[in-house]
């Protein structure tokens, strides 16, 4: 049963990690129909920057914001000039944004290094804590509490707020929100920007954990596709459900069957776009 | 191509202009072996299996206009089923071998077909993805078979069961070569039949040869087939050529090189591809010698400035060239 | 305007191919003997990056202490990046051979890209050398694939017996990428503490891409010393997340070093104690390794590009000393870089390097110093220090270990 609860928790932090990053892809990919591949690099970009403030003496918070600062206005750079132009291009998206991860990887290489680096937890988080017969880092559990407070958030502005009725509106019928004489291209690049900065803020707090080093862009970025197609794209409540499934599936998965733990996860996403594309909780996008 | 006056070129140039492109690379590779350095033979051998890889691409997603993110899923089980033929299971003979390893691309791209099918655009496109990782992934964690991690090594020249070859680099370029003419011949006569020209209605416009009576899905799931065998018969090449196989041979990059020279060779023009190929490889080359640790950058920056500014690609202007010239050639001498 | 530009670059394309044809081969310097070209296959980019700006300090530094050329034939360095990939490794290694007529080949890093040069090293009879641990069967191949490091069963081996005998471990539970040299390295240690008498009683595999221990941290069972052996990056996560899930077993890599000077700063106390084996090592405290380290200061000093205030010695090592071992041969046969010659003359005699004596046994796997090297807090700064030497033993595992320990 304490193997359960500890793998469980295991999962649970890996989800929280998962939705913050997965967040800024899933509102991009359903408001603004636009496949960012580029994702996975902002959120090493925020873990590469964040890396920098806490080494010149900056304290942990600080790093993970000024990470998220420096990915959100790069997503923003991205989106205007890029990304605009490509709307409802597939193709030409899924190139571009594969060339700037290449782009952005290599920049990283050239200024950090090669080497797989560390941002120690705040000292007064980084210890174990006895849980039944098990121990478990503390600093897991404050990812954990992290998360909860983020989908709170967002879901209240997304839910709650004008900007997130826009939206909302904007999802379902683009043409007649505009008509209606919303400032959508506005609300678009605000939307964006915070999923990047939500992205570049998950790869500081997951440094303590996994560290961050320039090839880890892609990986994550597989995960976060499963988790938005798997939730469905556009919704904060279903990203968070998408994040949970995956990141429980994928705890229990290594702990019973560590070689094909990445295999079932494909094997999932496979079945959910069979089964239903849009995902648990999503809105259905192109048609086609 | 606008400006071709057809009434004064006779018949025969006609013909002819069409073939020139073929001919011109045809021509062009036949020669340089003779006159290039025997390093950079190696690496228009690379470019030859490149190339008929990226053709199969070109052939679904060019013609049919279904972008596929895991294609390379084909070539490396098809490297793969080389090298372990091979090195396993001691099989000799190029002509099984290659036998197998179309037969075992051919259902492997029939069931995979299937699943991807099922949708459309961006699924279709996560789908593949998907199911090239479940092959790379599969590769690496079935380690007895395939090495995993380190790629089994060993592979030496093929045996086409004729006696006295002593194989060297130029002869197994020469065969890559002919192999290379054979695909690209039997994909240029699908392509140009009623069959291929259907698969180019999709492209344009689905619904309305859904409307015409053509079954879409049979049309692009026979399509999805082909590509995946021809990219399975590069894979077996490619084996020969490394004298081996790793998992990097069905990942992401592989799949994503091929869509880098598809779309910069051009997706409309037949032997786009071969162009595409020639200058990815040699760009890297040229890169490797002067900056080597930034060729990723450039890579990227390429794809950036394929998407923004080389509409068309480069395959396409070269035609619109040679209409020019073919007409200005035909306006002077009628 | 654009059309004209594009296609104005598709016939340079088309006349890059006919020049690139038509200029000759680089050809030699019109010096009056031939130089001594050492093809060094490095990784500039992918997954083996790490290791890049000290590798080539190393070589240089090697060519000038044999007095940058032999016989009047001046040493030339010509490095090419492999991108950590086997087919680019053996791409790379074409082309040194045929354009730059390489007399040697060094590297890559990685065994598998090591293996895949040696499929095409073997058959034309070019000499090649290992900067690291590589396969038995890539040494087997042929006189002239030979590893000074030796093999990886050789280097776990002797962690499995420094458990036993000082750590005083009886039991070990072990944890490994599920790739094959982990797989060895591994299997070396377990040998080792297995023919001492010790008991392994669990054995972990997480794929190779994993990032997060949690479970297999959680799975692991307590046992007197945990015997791991990752690739740099995991081993840098693994011993990140093993404090932090309150274990406190003794840690023995059982391989050969894996985390550089700059990820055990970055690890601090969480990397105290750990031990690991290697042919050599800065933190080897003996005359000629300071000497080394004085030469190298005095050579490079702060020439650190990415590195910050920590010259990551250990990863620069490996290849000066297996450089240096080629050049002495080469002297020792007065410039002749035959290989066939060079490989007789590696086989058969002792070389000096700082780290002692190294010869090769007939396979090619070299015979010299393993040290076992343990992470320590030296006045803040956390490096490796000796903690005991196997003199002069053969660096792949002794046969009568071979299998001792239970196949898991």
């Amino acid at each position: 049963m304490d193997l359960l609860i500890i793998n469980l928790l295991n999962g649970v932090c890996f989800s929280t990690i998962l939705f913050l990053f997965a967040m800024g892809l899933s509102i991009t990919l359903g408001i603004m129909g636009i496949l960012n591949l580029a994702h996975g690099a902002l959120f090493m970009l925020g873990a590469f920057i964040g890396l920098t403030v806490s080494s010149s003496g900056g304290n942990f918070w600080l790093a993970a914001i000024a990470g998220g600062v420096v990915a959100g206005i790069i997503g923003l750079v991205i989106e205007l000039v890029f990304l605009r132009r490509l709307y409802k291009q597939l193709d030409d998206q899924v190139l571009l944004t594969l060339g700037l991860v290449y782009i952005i990887e290599n920049i990283a290489l050239w200024f950090y290094g090669g080497s797989v680096r560390v941002v120690q937890p705040p000292a007064f988080l980084d210890f174990p804590i006895a849980i039944g017969g098990f121990t478990f880092p503390v600093y897991r559990l404050m990812i954990i509490a992290i998360g909860v407070i983020a989908f709170i958030v967002l879901w209240w502005l997304i839910d709650k707020t004008r900007v997130g009725a826009i939206v909302r509106a904007g999802m379902d019928d683009k043409e007649m929100t505009i008509g209606l004489g919303v400032n959508y291209g506005l609300t678009c690049s605000i939307v964006f920007t915070v999923g990047a900065f939500a992205g570049g803020f998950a790869g500081l707090i997951a440094t303590p954990v996994i560290g961050v080093v320039f090839n880890m862009s892609m990986s994550i970025l597989l995960y976060a596709l499963i988790v938005v197609v798997v939730g469905g794209p556009g919704s904060v409540v279903g990203t968070l459900v998408g994040s949970l499934v995956i990141g429980i599936t994928d705890a229990f998965g290594k702990a019973y069957f560590p070689s094909f733990a990445m295999f079932t996860m494909y094997v999932v996403l496979i079945a959910m776009l069979l089964a239903k594309p849009s995902g648990i909780l999503g809105r259905k996008i192109w048609e086609d | 191509m606008g400006g071709l006056n057809l009434r004064s070129v006779p018949r025969l140039q006609l013909v002819l202009s069409k073939f020139v492109p073929f001919i011109v690379i045809g021509v062009i590779f036949i020669v340089l072996p003779f006159i290039a350095p025997p390093y950079l033979q190696s690496m228009l051998t690379k470019v030859l299996i490149y190339a008929l890889f990226a053709m199969s691409l070109n052939l679904i997603w060019g013609y049919t206009g279904l972008m596929s993110l895991g294609h390379a899923a084909y070539f490396g089980v098809g490297s793969y089923i080389t090298s372990i033929l091979i090195i396993r299971y001691g099989m000799d003979s190029f002509w099984l071998i290659i036998l197998c390893a179309i037969v075992a691309t051919a259902i492997l791209a029939s069931i995979f077909g299937i699943i991807a099918l099922r949708v459309s655009g961006l699924y279709f496109l996560l789908v593949t993805l998907a199911l090239g990782q479940l092959i790379y992934f599969f590769s690496l964690a079935w380690r007895q078979m395939t090495g995993g991690n380190s790629g089994i090594f060993g592979v030496p020249y093929p045996d086409l069961g004729i006696t006295g070859i002593s194989w060297n680099a130029t002869y197994f370029y020469f065969m890559v070569l002919v192999i290379l003419g054979i695909c690209s011949y039997v994909m240029y006569r699908i392509l140009q039949s009623p069959f291929g020209q259907a698969l180019v209605g999709i492209r344009e416009n689905k619904r309305r040869m859904r409307a015409l009576g053509y079954n879409t899905w049979l049309y692009s799931y026979i399509a999805f087939i082909i590509a995946g065998v021809f990219a399975g018969i590069a894979g077996v090449l490619f084996s020969y050529f490394l004298k081996g196989t790793t998992i990097a041979q069905s990942g992401l990059t592989t799949s994503t090189i091929a869509l880098l020279i598809v779309i910069i060779g051009s997706t409309r023009v037949f032997w786009g591809p071969i162009v595409g190929t020639i200058i990815v490889v040699l760009l890297e080359y040229f890169v490797s010698i002067y900056l080597p640790a930034r060729w990723p950058m450039i890579l990227g920056a390429i794809f950036i400035i394929s998407v923004m500014f080389l509409r068309g690609g480069i395959g396409v202007n070269l035609l619109r060239l040679w209409g020019r010239v073919s007409y200005w050639y035909g306006s002077v001498k009628g | 305007m654009k059309k004209k530009l594009i296609t104005l670059l598709g016939i340079i394309c088309l006349v890059l191919i006919l020049v690139a044809c038509a200029a000759p081969a680089p050809s030699p310097a019109p010096a009056p003997a031939k130089p001594i070209v050492l093809g060094y296959l490095a990784c500039f980019t992918g997954s083996s990056a790490a290791t890049n700006p000290w590798q080539l300090n190393a070589i240089e530094l090697a060519i000038a202490d044999i007095g940058g050329q032999i016989n009047g034939r001046p040493i030339k360095l010509v490095s090419e990046d492999t991108a950590s990939d086997e087919a680019t490794s053996v791409d790379k290694a074409r082309k040194m051979v045929e354009v730059d007529k390489a007399d040697v080949l060094f590297g890559p890093l990685p065994a598998s890209g090591a293996a895949a040069v040696s499929a095409y090293t073997t058959p034309l009879g070019i000499l090649h050398m290992g900067i690291c641990e590589w396969m038995l069967t890539s040494l087997k191949l042929a006189k002239t694939e030979l590893a000074p490091d030796g093999t990886h069963k050789g280097t776990g081996y002797y962690v499995g017996l420094y458990a036993y005998d000082v750590l005083g471990a009886r039991t070990a539970t072990v944890i490994h990428d599920d790739i094959s040299f982990a797989e060895d390295f591994t299997q070396g240690a377990m040998d080792g503490f297995a023919s001492r008498g010790g008991t392994i009683i669990q054995r972990q595999r997480p794929p190779i891409f994993e990032q997060d221990y949690a479970s297999y941290l959680t799975a692991i069972k307590k046992a007197d010393v945990v015997i791991y052996w990752f690739v740099p990056p995991n081993a840098f996560r693994f011993n990140q997340q093993f404090q932090q899930y309150g274990l406190t077993m003794p840690r023995a890599q059982g391989g050969c070093t894996s985390m550089g000077d700059q990820m055990q700063q970055d690890l601090g106390e969480k990397a105290v104690g750990i031990v690991s084996a290697a042919s050599c090592d800065a933190g080897v405290d003996t005359p000629e390794v300071k000497a080394f380290i004085d030469r190298w200061t005095e050579m490079f000093g702060d020439k650190s590009p990415e590195k910050g205030n920590y010259p990551e010695y250990n990863e620069g090592l490996t290849q000066y000393n297996t450089v240096y071992i080629y050049l002495q041969a080469v002297k020792a046969l007065n410039g002749d870089t035959t290989p066939d010659k060079v490989a007789d003359v590696l086989l058969s005699q002792k070389f000096d390097t700082p780290w002692g004596k190294v010869s090769f046994d007939s396979n090619g796997v070299g015979v010299g110093n393993k040290y076992v090297m343990k992470i320590t807090n030296v006045n803040g700064k956390y490096i490796r220090t000796a903690a005991k030497v196997y003199e002069q033993i053969s660096r792949d595992e002794p046969a009568e270990a071979k299998d001792k320990a239970p196949k898991m």
